[in-house]
């Protein structure tokens, strides 16, 4: 089994801190990989240097066996866990945007996208309630036929509906040959489509395996493993 | 690059709409000034109480916008919309140079801008259209006119890639979403720009001393360099240092975009 993403020995230190200390993982063609913890544990920065906007201090990575730059940005679609769009475009504008700068952008999906959520592309950026503007986002981002997905917490301003709305999207949408990183601390309704999870604390990655395997292993579910976990660890 | 100008462009298509009917209702304004408070034959001699407003007001305009435009690649370092913009499959030199781009663009809208201005009062105030006219065609062939303008020009150029350089600077080595990335980033820029004054200073008064270019950009339009107007000589060195620096400024920016981005 091909890995997409090979992370080794890697280092975050900031000034005062250390966002993440010596994390090694993999994330094998064609899998899902849940990454969880606590506000603060790392996710966020493991995330953007995945995705080339964090420069780590020490360790490599490698996405589709390259270091992170121009060419893993054309094959890895990311979703900050903050609006990113400019508020002065439409919908269709977002999409134009993508279209122009990402080879893999499909633009009849991002139109299929678009009629599932609801939304129509004269809509302003500006004007949508940030429940919509994350329905915008993550339109774009899957609209995408990337190598590697990034997702840092896409569920957080949708209703249930829309939640199971996109989780549907997301698993018609996923290809063999590509994988997807995503955080959330809505385990209970993801954790089904997780093939892997890896959990971080303080930087550091605390329990990593098969998903699976885990729930076999420790007879219980991703979401309770977390819960005691994050509970040892919030205990101490 | 030109794909992430024309985006750039198309964000801030309001601001230049408004800027532009802000400097149409300027020059309107001047233009009846001068044609109805005063005799329209002596308009021109008679208007330097008025006329000098315009120029001010096109230089506010683009302070206007090359503040924005700095502002706006600030926001995108420290703000939400950096993750669209770094995201993309672009170098860093590709990013920044989009910047310089609308720099330039910014820069012939405000030269075309003023023309238009002084064609709209020519119309409005015929005096001032009958002094102008017999210059205007030798004046736009002046070639020490436009040796100047782009000095100029590439000297502002350099003075904006120092900026985004101490910006970039600024937020890679503190990492900070907040003032102390902002601060750290004046002091760079004040920095650079200080030991540039320095060092040009130094090279202009010690070792190149007597190196000048001589130009006579107004010979052809008397009212602006008097009659007739004075070669003016025109410091070389300095400005040359000042545009290798800003040309330093743009490859390390780059790299840093590159290789040391801290989003």
């Amino acid at each position: 089994m091909s890995m997409l993403v090979q992370i080794s020995n890697l280092t975050k230190r900031y000034i005062t801190t250390t966002a993440l200390s010596n994390v090694t993982l993999e994330v094998p063609e064609g899998h899902i990989m849940g990454l969880l913890g606590p506000n603060g544990s790392g996710k966020t920065t493991l995330m953007k240097i995945v995705a080339g906007l964090v420069s780590p201090t020490s360790g490599s990575v490698l996405v589709d066996e390259m270091t992170p730059g121009v060419g893993t940005k054309a094959r890895v679609s990311f979703l900050p866990d903050v609006n990113h769009l400019d508020r002065w475009m439409s919908v269709g504008e977002a999409g134009d945007f993508y279209a122009d700068f990402y080879l893999d952008f499909d633009q009849k999906r991002f139109e299929e996208l678009l009629a599932i959520m609801r939304l129509t592309a004269g809509q302003k950026i500006g004007s949508l309630s940030r429940g919509m503007v994350e329905k915008v986002r993550l339109s774009l981002v899957f609209s995408r036929r990337a190598r590697l997905y990034v997702l840092d917490e896409p569920f957080g301003g949708l209703d249930p509906l829309a939640r199971s709305q996109v989780l549907d999207a997301l698993v018609a949408n996923f290809r063999s040959d590509s994988s997807m990183m995503l955080s959330t601390q809505m385990v209970a309704e993801v954790e089904r489509f997780f093939d892997d999870v890896v959990f971080l604390d303080n930087g550091r990655v605390i329990l990593a395996g098969d998903a699976e395997d885990l729930r076999t292993q420790r007879g219980t579910s991703i979401e309770d493993i977390y819960r005691e976990v994050y509970g040892h660890v919030e205990a101490r | 690059m030109w794909k992430l100008v024309r985006y750039q462009l198309r964000g801030r298509r309001i601001l230049y709409i408004a800027g532009l009917i802000i400097m149409l209702a300027v020059t309107v304004y001047v233009g009846t000034q001068m044609s109805t408070k005063l005799n329209p034959a002596k308009s021109f001699s008679a208007s330097n109480d008025v006329l000098p407003w315009l120029p001010i007001c096109w230089v506010i305009f683009y302070m206007v916008m090359t503040v924005i435009n700095i502002v706006t690649y600030t926001q995108d370092l420290y703000g939400d919309t950096g993750y669209l913009v770094f995201s993309l499959p672009l170098r860093g030199a590709a990013i920044l140079g989009s910047r310089i781009v609308l720099l330039v663009i910014d820069t012939i809208m405000t030269l075309l801008g003023g023309m238009t201005s002084v064609i709209v009062l020519a119309c409005l105030a015929p005096g001032l259209a009958q002094q102008i006219r017999p210059y205007v065609g030798r004046f736009l062939l002046t070639g020490d006119y436009w040796v100047m303008c782009l000095g100029v020009l590439a000297v502002i150029v350099s003075f904006m890639t120092i900026m985004f350089f101490g910006v970039t600077f600024g937020k890679t080595l503190t990492n900070s979403k907040k003032h102390l990335g902002s601060v750290f980033s004046a002091l760079v820029v004040i920095a650079v720009l200080w030991a540039g004054a320095q060092l040009g200073t130094l090279l202009e008064t010690r070792l190149f001393q007597g190196i000048h270019l001589t130009l006579n950009p107004w010979k052809n339009m008397p009212f602006i360099g008097g009659t007739p107007a004075v070669p003016t000589q025109f410091p070389l060195v300095s400005p040359l240092m000042f545009v290798t620096l800003g040309v330093l400024a743009f490859a390390i920016t780059s790299w840093f975009m590159d290789r040391k981005l801290n989003l």
